[in-house]
């Protein structure tokens, strides 16, 4: 017997429907439509990463080689918008589905058929805005921010609104699922400052995206006016603002940033007490940085916008505002280290990859905080500098966090160990060639090379050989991680215990590998020795 | 590491109490209206950033 709990029926494993068409299409099972959305992130990353290697393909080397620039323009507007919608949100939407409810003692999220809903709108969103490629006015070439007029160009326009009211509605969806689920589906004694960092870190992450979704839908539903219904909202011949634009896009674009990396902060403060095998350095102060760093979210918008002719006063008030973020980001940064400090730390693979995001996305904080000066701005702004940055937070950040959730999560999700060497393997080559790919792209700002353009000056040349060799070795690296993957949900023979890692605490690991289809029936009583932070009030 | 297969130690699950079937009942129901409540909220509130969107717009027209 391995586990009484299934005996007593507390976890059941055999609740699963039998059809594969029901149980993958028809599922309210937050297990299942975790793994769906997890697919589809890997889907999107690799089909967003191949737009990525068109794209270093074709700056190789100066001059224009492959492709049309219209289509180079294409390609960096859907490679984002793939990236940023497609992979990263629902990556960690698919890590919410899957452990928050195991996390607080529920035994689903607590609205489960409005949870499938919110994942089967994906691949539809998805399926239009790509087939715009294909259409014979192209797809949206006027970058992910869709700023008027450029955007307005485009024939493919109505498509990628429709797509991104569509992603926006599945996202207020699962928002809304993940709040009430925390807020009401917790088991006795887990009181919300007992939460695991990474639900604190959903909490508000749910809040971001219900406060700002609706704003972007409005945003894309004026753009859709303006278009084909003659209104003049940002144009102004008819009396409108481009500008305002700006401002409303930012509103929503700047909490997105957050969106991307607070769920990943929780997944980093999951994993580095496990493998230093101590509670987490200063709990509390963990949770409030989240929420200072979220509420400042909102009040940084215009640091995008340094360079359209904002008032002096503006531009001094949102420096500021940007500066003050590296205060909580600091707290959360020293903590991590200060959770290591003295502890008995291994380096399995996925303390790997969040011991390389402290580093590495500190880097890309430190390149934010020389972007958030004025000006300093008016020199980096529309530079590749920008790009290395944005990269740094969002590849060595957000993703580097979804492979480590991957590879700290897996087994329990599938019951197998995946091969520690290859997961290595994959571990050192990402870490390498992303730095390879991203860090000469500062130079490459510094010097003065614009973003978003097919072809530049020879004088930029061999920073760019270096970053292509980068990424298409970086782009190489990661089919070793779906060789991992695949080989350690249906072919790995090492069987993994219910705990998994010596060092985990927390309600996920009492339950069996792989974890049953039914979780917590009857909802566990929380000690706090069982929390892997610990005592909270000690 | 990962912990060793086959460990003697006692998984947590075995040992923690669980909540009786009226209690759990009560809870249920509890969750039930806590769920349509947060909802209701939730909704209110994505609904008046979405309008406020365009209300920013026109008051700054």
């Amino acid at each position: 017997m391995s586990h009484a709990a299934t005996h007593d029926h507390h976890d059941d494993h055999h609740g699963a429907p039998k059809s594969f068409f029901q149980r993958w299409f028809m599922s309210t099972n937050h297990k299942d439509i975790g793994t769906l959305y997890l697919v589809f992130a890997l889907v999107m990353f690799f089909i967003g990463g191949s737009f990525a290697m068109l794209i270093r393909a074709e700056l190789f080397t100066p001059g224009m080689q492959l492709m049309q620039p219209y289509f180079f323009n294409q390609l960096t507007t859907m490679h984002a918008l793939v990236m940023i919608f497609g992979a990263i949100m629902p990556a960690f939407v698919g890590l919410g589905n899957w452990m928050i409810p195991l996390m607080v003692g529920a035994p689903d999220m607590a609205l489960p058929r409005m949870n499938n809903l919110s994942f089967w709108i994906l691949p539809f969103a998805f399926t239009l805005m790509l087939s715009t490629l294909f259409m014979a006015g192209g797809g949206p070439a006027g970058g992910w921010t869709m700023y008027p007029p450029l955007s307005l160009q485009s024939d493919s326009l109505a498509y990628v609104v429709f797509a991104v009211h569509l992603m926006g509605i599945s996202s207020i969806m699962g928002a809304i699922n993940i709040i009430a689920t925390i807020l009401n589906m917790r088991a006795p004694g887990m009181e919300l400052l007992k939460m695991p960092v990474f639900v604190w870190s959903w909490l508000i992450t749910a809040f971001l995206l219900i406060a700002v979704m609706p704003v972007l839908a409005g945003a894309v539903t004026m753009l859709l006016t303006d278009k084909y219904f003659g209104t003049n909202f940002f144009n102004p011949g008819g009396g409108g603002d481009p500008v305002l634009y700006q401002h409303i896009f930012w509103f929503f674009g700047h909490p997105e940033v957050y969106i991307m990396i607070l769920p990943a902060f929780g997944i980093i403060s999951e994993i580095i007490p496990t493998f230093a095998r101590k509670p987490i350095f200063g709990y509390k102060a963990m949770v409030f940085a989240i929420a200072s760093i979220a509420f400042l979210s909102f009040i940084v918008w215009a640091h995008h916008m340094f360079a359209v002719g904002l008032p002096m006063g503006a531009e001094i008030f949102f420096m500021y505002a940007t500066m003050l973020i590296a205060v909580p980001t600091g707290v959360k940064v020293f903590n991590w280290v200060s959770t290591m400090w003295g502890g008995s730390m291994t380096f399995e693979t996925p303390m790997l990859f969040a011991i390389a995001f402290v580093i590495l996305f500190t880097i890309g904080g430190f390149s934010g905080l020389m972007l958030a000066l004025v000006p300093a701005d008016f020199q980096y702004h529309d530079t590749y500098f920008v790009v290395a940055h944005f990269h740094y937070v969002l590849v060595t950040g957000a993703l580097f966090a979804i492979i480590a959730a991957t590879y700290y999560w897996l087994p329990k999700w599938s019951g197998r160990m995946y091969s520690e060497f290859w997961a290595k393997m994959h571990f050192w080559n990402s870490v390498i060639w992303v730095n390879v790919l991203f860090f000469p792209q500062h130079f490459l700002g510094l010097a003065g090379m614009p973003r978003r353009i097919p072809d530049y000056n020879v004088a930029f040349a061999n920073f760019n050989m270096i970053s292509s060799i980068g990424g298409f070795l970086f782009g190489a690296s990661q089919l070793i991680f779906l060789g991992v993957l695949i080989h350690g949900v249906w072919f790995s023979k090492k069987k993994a215990t219910d705990r998994v890692w010596e060092g985990a605490k927390g309600l996920e690991w009492t339950v069996p590998s792989p974890a049953p289809h039914h979780t917590f029936d009857v909802p566990p009583v929380i000690h706090d020795d069982e929390l892997a932070h610990g005592h909270v009030n000690d | 590491m990962p912990e060793a297969a086959g460990r003697p130690e006692k998984p947590i699950h075995m040992t923690q109490p669980k909540m009786q079937h009226a209690a759990i009942d009560q809870y249920d129901a509890e969750r039930r209206k806590g769920v349509r409540r947060t909802v209701k909220i939730l909704v209110v509130i994505a609904a008046a950033f979405f309008l406020v969107s365009f209300v920013q717009i026109v008051l700054m027209k």
